[in-house]
């Protein structure tokens, strides 16, 4: 039996998932992701949450051979850390074919997929993943 | 001509979406055993296969994300979300409810699902124009999509592909394109269906030609004319519901129109007929690609069964919105072949134990 997600916990903070929504401090300026309720920076609680561009920068990717159970269908898994606006995001990349393509500096987007299923009867769980700009 | 209610309704904006696998038909006829050309029979050369991590969400998702670019509106002034669908993933809980979450569309709004085979969606672009001619809401969000399902070595298999395609409906001095009129045909014909919990529809072969798609189209677009006025030669287009490269032809020609006026707005065979996004993928390609004032029929068609028939007039606010939006073709041409293992794998037509 896998384990499952916590139902509640994913739907308070799907609006992160479903958008790669950050935390932007009112008072000394600092954005991060994924979003808190003080500043690491500077301690303020005065935080906007901020939906970052569609569009970023690929800065680095791996390539996972050994992923859990529910992704073997996935296998090889991307992962990549991209800047999207004023903050770096780490997830999955998707729809890649060429591997050449996967640069520093490549133009990737946000894209909404499926990250797990609760087994045959349970929820799925959609959030943002990249995938590279082919504009 | 009348002045319909339907005039005072349009597109605002449109968009499709197509997955990047596509399967040949000649690794189905060989997976098979069909005789080779079975595919191009139907009029077919691939179709569209949805990756692990997509569904009749994601896709929506997608195209309506197209949809909302092109019609340049704040996605809280969509006061209803219709998600046509025959693939949905969940059998109780909506998939509207989480493409308008995740497109900011909530939480004023309605929003549900609509099941009528392949016209599940018309059915909701029918309703979005009644509630905005009313005055009841300003913009709708209409979505065609679907993974759709097809029993393995079925003949169904060569055309049952993925895609979406979605509309933004809204007042018509705000359209690309506005409607001028539409009609229904609705009867119990049971040509195509799907038991609850079954995996996989059944068909009745032949059954779901004259029955079924043919009488319900050609009696959907006579309406219209009557209703109309308008004659075959009026329109510049036509697109009718795409289960294969034929049939939209075939049925073009009993109606009076030239294949030359169908060809265009037919992607079926080269992505597969995508169910509720079928006849919707033919006007998103034209919507893409069309002049000002050429006018268009649409006419989609669900199984079991019914047909609604559009005349569409395009406006010149088409031009600058073209642009915004990736067009449907540029997913037509962004693709990757795949085997029928793959495809497999893909559909999760493969029992596996464990990793669920």
């Amino acid at each position: 039996m896998m384990e499952r997600l916590s139902i509640s916990r994913f739907w308070r903070i799907k609006d992160l998932h479903y958008t790669f929504a950050y935390s932007k401090c009112k008072k000394c300026g600092h954005a991060f992701y994924p979003p808190k309720h003080v500043c690491p920076k500077c301690g303020s609680r005065e935080l906007e949450l901020t939906i970052p561009p569609r569009e970023g920068e690929l800065l680095s990717w791996t390539k996972l051979y050994e992923v859990a159970p529910y992704f073997e269908n996935e296998k090889p898994l991307y992962l990549g850390l991209v800047k999207l606006g004023e903050v770096k995001i780490m997830a999955q990349i998707v729809d890649v074919f060429d591997e050449s393509l996967l640069k520093e500096g490549a133009r990737v987007e946000t894209v909404f997929r499926k990250v797990k299923e609760d087994g045959n009867s349970g929820l799925i769980y959609y959030a943002m993943k990249f995938r590279l700009t082919s504009k | 001509m009348v002045i319909f209610p339907e005039e005072k309704v349009g597109i605002v904006g449109w968009g499709s979406y197509f997955p990047i696998y596509r399967i040949s038909m000649g690794e189905l006829e060989r997976q098979w055993g069909f005789p080779p050309g079975t595919g191009e029979g139907l009029g077919m050369k691939e179709k569209a296969v949805a990756a692990s991590d997509e569904d009749a969400v994601t896709m929506g998702y997608e195209a309506a994300r197209n949809a909302i670019l092109r019609a340049e509106i704040d996605s809280k002034k969509i006061g209803a979300v219709f998600f046509g669908t025959e693939s949905k993933p969940y059998a109780v809980k909506p998939s509207a409810t989480i493409v308008a979450q995740a497109l900011g569309i909530t939480p004023n709004t309605m929003a549900s699902d609509l099941e009528f085979a392949c016209r599940a969606a018309s059915e909701g672009m029918r309703a979005s124009i009644g509630l905005i001619s009313s005055g009841m809401i300003e913009f709708a969000l209409v979505i065609g999509s679907d993974t759709a399902q097809a029993n393995p070595g079925d003949i169904l298999e060569f055309t049952a592909s993925s895609g979406a395609t979605a509309f933004v409906l809204g007042p018509k001095p705000l359209s690309a394109a506005y409607f001028e009129a539409s009609f229904s045909y609705i009867t119990d014909t049971p040509d195509f269906w799907r038991r609850s919990l079954s995996p996989y529809p059944l068909h009745g072969e032949a059954f779901t030609g004259d029955p079924a798609y043919f009488d319900h189209i050609i009696n959907a677009v006579r309406g219209l004319m009557e209703k109309t006025g308008l004659r075959p030669s009026d329109f510049d287009f036509a697109v009718f519901h795409q289960p294969n490269g034929k049939y939209p032809i075939k049925v073009g020609e009993r109606l009076g129109f030239t294949k030359e006026k169908i060809l265009p707005g037919l992607l079926t065979p080269v992505v597969g007929n995508t169910y509720n996004g079928s006849a919707f993928q033919g006007l998103s390609h034209l919507l893409d690609t069309v002049k000002p004032g050429t006018r268009i029929l649409m006419a989609p068609f669900g199984s079991g069964a019914g047909s609604d028939a559009y005349s569409i007039v395009v406006t010149d606010k088409v031009e600058n919105k073209k642009n915004l939006a990736p067009p449907a073709y540029f997913y037509v041409n962004k693709k990757v072949s795949i085997s029928y293992s793959e495809y497999a794998k893909f559909r999760k037509l493969i029992k596996r134990i464990g990793g669920d």
